[in-house]
């Protein structure tokens, strides 16, 4: 079942994606720029200086005081969009089928047989988010994220270079685990310029905070998006059995006792990460893959236009 | 090589291998593992999965094994191994150590016998050994316990036990030559060395001992009076004798010699045209032997004369010498030959039952250890 169809996309194209830190942009877009300059919004007044454009006196001020002052406006510009997704085993979970339906419109075909896992609602989340870069004008870029089958994309404008990231992110093979950023040095020869970056991943293991550490160090607009299933987040068994994980690990005998300890380290995971990203001016929102793509997607630009910690 | 089991109903026994196999995968279908991605948040996880996994195909086949160890130990395997026959050894009744010799006529003029080992003509002092009564084997240094066995029993007890002999010689005293009883076809190369102890009379002629009624003594002292010297000794109390002479109830008296059996293909008997080899008690002792009528040896003292004359001759086959040579005895008793090469019987059930053990113990070492 893809989640990605024409009337989510439809959906999406209609929302506007915020950036949420001013970044240096190189030409003109909808996004707040650092640089000062002509544009379009007025930004502050400054002391005239020999060399300065005379058409960006303000003759009105320099009338009643006297003086001369350069009127200074914030240039918007265009930042490119990178779509971060984390296509290691892990993302194979899936949704929990009897819940997922629910979130669906009763006219929407839903197959109970299969359902999409982690990945693939990850790449619906990141398809809105270039659905909407695309309508802003922006750069958009795709990395898929595995050290098997790495995927790169690079940041470009057009409705050609959308349907392949469309494509991209509807053709997913997930497998192997995440890689380290300096391992990925395709797309760190990519990001050179600050960009927006949603990293999309199950933030299980360490790497992924690897990965958030690298873009905020990067001076990205860096929003991160972790995703789990309900088994993930509340561990329903409620009888012993053998957990085997995706990724190679060892399987293991699980306990109902258990369940405490792995919520209460989980938890304690989660809090870690949630408050390094609130230190470090990261977007950090959590997600079930139960709940519909839309509400996710309204959360992430809820988050991005409050500032802050966003649980949908 | 052959293999052989003792009991091989227990091969029905392999039928229970299904039994770990039938658990091994009905556990594995009901402990089929559920995918979760955030095991690292479990508690006292441990890398057991694939390596678990492993061991229980380890355990499967290590319990495999013991049952297939156990079903073969109760079928009681039994390897025969063919061992080489490569052995010599030289072996010398113990009654050569007592020098006074049976049957010889005393001579007041010989010196005390020496107890002391006869040393025959042998070389190889080294390679000679007492076969003692009690079936042991001793250097000639050692001396032998004075009860035991017969020596022929405990002779064909050595070669039952010493698969790996392959030639005896066997030095024996007169008397047990002269009442050797056939040995089976042995799968060994026998060489008798008879040694006799003294040369006996003068004229190393033997001289017969004859038991009987004591009515028929003086027929033989009418015989010595016509030979000499003596051949005659009459000694009616003799256990062993070389004549007898005894009246079975009812027919005519009989004389017959006890003589060794390999000798059957001698004539017959000694006067008598209706011989025929026969079984008698004699004093409650089973001897088989060549019978000869004679009708009345009073009516008849030539034929008695003649027919002593055979017995003399007859008898005087059986002479000891100081060592026959080999030739000479090898046409007595059976000798043997190597046949074909001896078997040793190795059980292998006590090893088997080991080996289970063994394999029991680690099966429980594994599954205890991974808990």
């Amino acid at each position: 079942m893809t989640l990605i169809d024409t009337e989510f996309l439809a959906r999406m194209r209609r929302l506007n994606l915020p950036v949420r830190r001013t970044l240096p942009g190189f030409s003109h877009g909808p996004h707040r720029g650092k640089t000062r300059g002509a544009g379009l919004e007025f930004s502050e007044y400054r002391r005239y200086e020999p060399g300065d454009d005379l058409r960006q006196i303000d003759w009105k001020l320099a009338a009643r005081s006297d003086r001369y002052f350069v009127r200074e406006a914030e240039r918007d510009s265009q930042v490119p969009i990178w779509l971060l997704l984390d296509v290691s085993a892990s993302m194979l979970a899936q949704a929990d089928s009897a819940n997922a339906g629910r979130h669906y419109d009763s006219s929407r075909s839903f197959d109970a047989s299969r359902c999409y896992d982690k990945a693939e609602f990850g790449a619906a989340i990141l398809a809105a988010v270039a659905m909407m870069a695309a309508r802003q004008g922006d750069a958009v870029g795709l990395a898929l994220l595995s050290d098997e089958q790495p995927v790169l994309l690079p940041a470009r404008r057009g409705q050609r270079e959308l349907q392949r990231v469309l494509a991209a992110l509807t053709k997913l093979d997930c497998r192997g685990t995440l890689p380290l950023p300096h391992t990925a040095r395709a797309l760190a020869g990519q990001l050179r310029s600050p960009a927006l970056c949603v990293l999309v991943s199950d933030f299980i293991d360490d790497s992924s905070l690897v990965w958030l550490r690298w873009l905020a160090a990067g001076g990205h607009d860096v929003a991160a998006l972790a995703l789990a299933n309900r088994d993930e987040q509340e561990l329903p068994f409620r009888q012993a059995q053998l957990l085997e994980g995706f990724e190679g690990e060892p399987a293991q005998a699980f306990t109902p006792g258990q369940r405490a300890g792995y919520l209460q380290a989980r938890a304690a995971q989660r809090g870690h990460w949630a408050r390094w990203c609130r230190q470090h001016r990261v977007q950090w929102l959590e997600a079930v893959i139960e709940q519909s793509p839309d509400s996710v997607v309204q959360a992430l630009l809820q988050g991005r236009a409050s500032g802050g910690l966003a649980w949908s | 090589m052959e293999l052989s089991v003792a009991s091989a109903n227990w091969a029905w026994g392999l039928l229970s291998l299904a039994v770990p196999l039938l658990i091994h995968f009905f556990a594995r279908r009901w402990q089929r593992p559920t995918r979760f991605a955030a095991l690292r948040f479990l508690p006292g996880a441990a890398a057991q999965g694939r390596a678990r996994r492993l061991s229980d195909w380890w355990l499967l086949l290590l319990r495999l094994l013991l049952l297939t160890l156990l079903v073969l130990g109760l079928m009681a395997p039994h390897l025969r191994l063919p061992v080489s026959r490569d052995q010599a050894l030289i072996l010398r009744h113990p009654d050569l150590f007592i020098s006074e010799p049976p049957h010889s006529a005393p001579s007041h003029s010989s010196p005390p016998r020496q107890r002391e080992p006869l040393d025959a003509s042998t070389s190889a002092h080294d390679t000679v050994h007492w076969l003692c009564r009690d079936g042991t084997v001793q250097p000639l240094a050692q001396h032998c316990p004075a009860d035991g066995q017969h020596f022929l029993d405990n002779l064909q007890l050595l070669i039952a036990r010493e698969p790996q002999l392959a030639e005896l010689t066997v030095q024996v005293p007169a008397a047990l030559w002269r009442s050797a009883l056939p040995l089976p076809a042995l799968p060994v190369r026998l060489h008798w060395q008879v040694i006799a102890s003294d040369a006996g009379p003068a004229d190393n002629e033997p001289v017969w001992i004859v038991r009987g009624p004591v009515e028929y003594e003086p027929l033989f002292v009418a015989a010595n009076a016509l030979s000499a010297p003596p051949r005659w000794r009459w000694q009616p109390d003799a256990a062993a004798a070389d004549l007898i002479i005894a009246d079975p109830a009812g027919n005519a008296p009989v004389l017959w010699h006890d003589a060794p059996l390999p000798w059957r293909d001698a004539p017959a008997s000694s006067g008598s045209e209706n011989l025929a080899p026969a079984s008698f008690h004699v004093d409650g002792e089973q001897l088989h032997l060549q019978v000869s009528d004679m009708a009345s040896l009073a009516d008849a003292p030539t034929r008695l004369a003649a027919l002593l004359a055979r017995s003399d001759h007859w008898l005087g086959r059986g002479r000891p010498r100081w060592l026959l040579p080999a030739a000479a005895a090898e046409q007595g008793l059976a000798v043997g030959a190597p046949a074909a090469p001896a078997i040793r019987d190795l059980a292998l059930q006590p090893m088997l039952f080991m080996l289970a053990l063994l394999l029991l113990l680690a099966e429980r070492g594994l599954v205890h250890g991974r808990r």
